[in-house]
């Protein structure tokens, strides 16, 4: 129960702070989760963008369900999911609130702008630190490589990245070495 | 009402891969065309709106849309139907995860997963700068390389870098205003 109440803080936390999008989300949750709390692995962690990804739904609201579930059981899911949108959609009811005051307010666009470069830097930290236990060999390389091709050079959905690179790693790997 | 808030926004929740930005195009199918409760002038006032907040893009403008349709009801009917669909999914994926994950091919999918989303990480701080427009801006630039710096090597916590740097844009902003009202002389300063 201690551990489940912890959680849901840090979820809360976590969503007060996602300035710019789900992957501001996936950054933050590696900062609390993985690395300073440590109730998740990276490579756990891994897997649960990859199929938050790949699955219906807002990246923030997927990953924060997976990794509740694998931390503690189902109901640990479902908190921790309302817990990461709780203070952005009670901000979002106080908009919707002062609908006329807030519409043009140039400070708070100033400030939310501002943020932004913030939340690339948090994004790119936390995709250093997982990138240590996302490359597990020189193959990895080539793995890279493919998706980055993928996602750049062709322009198609990260999801069909993800499944060639998947597809990929089941011939390398599981048929061939 | 509530029951049809909740069911366009479970239909929303269910069919968008990839989130945030992918639900929008859907979330006004829905809600202007579909049913008509709102006209699409309001529904791009409640993005532009709810952009700046925190947290998912898609709960955020659900919140926004339920309230101005049933006010809180409405707003608590489009959140869960949003988030749903996500949420059984996700909990029958994450039942048989670890099961699954002894099998030999799927770790050999995941192993191959795993540099991917690496790519994908990439993909989402290079849209994020090309949007901010970093390159242009020096003190953005700034700001977006000491974030990386003092959270990656230093431990500093996220929560203190985006307060940092929505202070440094606020200061910013008034010097840089204060200057222009100095160079523009007296009739300068009425606008923002």
């Amino acid at each position: 129960m201690d551990l489940i109440l912890r959680m849901c803080l840090a979820f809360i936390k976590i969503g007060a702070f996602c300035f710019g999008g789900g992957y501001a989300a996936v950054g933050l949750i590696e900062n609390e989760i993985v690395r300073t709390m440590g109730w998740l692995t990276s490579e756990q962690y891994i897997n649960i963008i990859a199929i938050a990804e790949m699955t219906p739904g807002p990246i923030a609201v997927n990953t924060s369900t997976f990794a509740g579930y694998l931390m503690a059981g189902p109901v640990a899911g479902i908190l921790c999911t309302l817990s990461v949108i709780l203070i952005p959609s009670c901000l979002a009811l106080l908009t919707a609130f002062f609908f006329e005051k807030v519409k043009n307010n140039p400070k708070v666009q100033v400030a939310v702008k501002g943020i932004r470069p913030g939340a690339i830097g948090i994004i790119a930290a936390a995709g250093i630190s997982l990138a240590k236990s996302g490359f597990h060999d020189y193959w990895s390389i080539l793995f890279f490589a493919l998706a980055a091709f993928i996602i750049f050079k062709l322009k198609k959905s990260p999801i069909i990245a993800l499944l060639s690179c998947g597809a990929l790693g089941i011939l390398l790997y599981g048929v061939i070495l | 009402m509530l029951l049809q808030i909740f069911f366009s926004f479970f239909k929303v929740g269910l069919f968008t891969i990839g989130g945030g930005y992918a639900m929008l195009p859907i979330i006004q199918e829905a809600v202007c065309h579909e049913k008509g409760w709102l006209t699409d002038e309001e529904f791009l006032d409640s993005i532009s709106l709810t952009n700046s907040l925190p947290g998912p893009l898609a709960t955020n403008c659900a919140t926004f849309i339920g309230y101005r349709l049933k006010k809180v009801p409405g707003s608590i009917a489009a959140i869960l139907g949003t988030i749903t669909p996500s949420i059984i999914i996700i909990l029958l994926i994450a039942m048989i995860f670890n099961h699954a994950m002894e099998n030999e091919y799927v770790q050999a999918f995941f192993r191959g997963v795993g540099p991917a989303v690496f790519a994908l990480i990439v993909n989402a701080v290079y849209k994020l700068a090309k949007s901010a427009k970093i390159l242009e801006d020096k003190l953005m630039l700034i700001v977006a390389i000491a974030s990386f710096a003092v959270i990656g090597f230093l431990g500093v916590t996220p929560i203190l870098v985006v307060i940092a740097a929505a202070i440094i844009a606020l200061v910013a902003d008034s010097v840089r205003k204060t200057r222009t009202a100095e160079k523009g002389g007296s009739d300068n300063g009425s606008h923002s």
